[in-house]
């Protein structure tokens, strides 16, 4: 799953520590979901969304799927 | 996110630093899975072993070579998940200045001495009834000590690993 949560996180100037803070995760998880390492659960693409002040289609999809 | 006392415990018993995210949980719940499963099928397999072998030998010796083959089960475990959890980084600390290291450092110390401390005391009482069995009486204490310090030179090892520049 592809997603933008780097470009849109340095937008709003806003480190990793303090976005994995207030979804609950570590820094690594964070870092793991921003490569694309990792596919969270919705609930957790949600909090992140919601943390970035943005919606889940600007934030995550799927390449190749339609 | 408040933890609760099993998530505590689980990630004092294996010597997670983080918070215990679905990350985290994904990992850990795989490994289990995986010992859990082999685990069953070691019990199976010794359940049998055990009803065949009793035939043959002394119960006593198949008992005890049932206590070591289960330690060594028991160790093989451990020796996984904490190869799972070093290689997904789960036992790092994240910290970002001098003074948080420190605090994680003590942190880590003390979790691991208490651990430490507390196996060994659930530990001590059936594996001294087990030597006296074995009519092993006056090795226990040494036994315990140089476990002890195999220990902490474990846990130094770990500290420097994980906390030393």
């Amino acid at each position: 799953m592809d997603n933008r949560v780097r470009e849109i996180r340095t937008k709003e100037n806003v480190q990793q520590k303090d976005l994995a803070k207030s979804v609950g995760i570590s820094r690594q998880t964070l870092s793991l979901i921003e490569k694309g390492e990792y596919n969270p659960s919705l609930k957790l693409c949600f909090n992140i969304a919601k943390s970035l002040k943005t919606d889940l289609n600007t934030l995550f999809w799927n390449e190749g799927v339609e | 996110m408040k933890e609760s006392l099993f998530i505590k415990l689980v990630k004092n018993f294996y010597g997670i630093s983080k918070p215990f995210d679905e990350f985290a949980r994904d990992v850990i719940n795989d490994a289990g899975n995986k010992i859990a499963i082999w685990l069953m099928v070691y019990l199976l397999v010794s359940a049998y072993a055990l009803m065949v072998l009793i035939n043959w030998f002394s119960p006593m010796n198949v008992v005890n070579g049932l206590i070591i083959a289960d330690t060594f089960v028991y160790f093989i475990a451990s020796a996984y998940m904490g190869r799972i959890i070093r290689k997904n980084k789960l036992d790092r600390y994240e910290f970002d200045n001098e003074e948080e290291r420190k605090i994680y450092g003590k942190k880590f110390i003390i979790s691991r001495l208490l651990t430490t401390v507390v196996t060994l005391s659930l530990a001590m009482y059936p594996i001294s009834v087990w030597f006296r069995y074995l009519g092993m009486t006056e090795s226990i204490w040494p036994m315990f000590i140089g476990c002890f310090i195999g220990i902490l030179v474990a846990i130094y090892t770990q500290y420097c690993r994980l906390f030393k520049k």
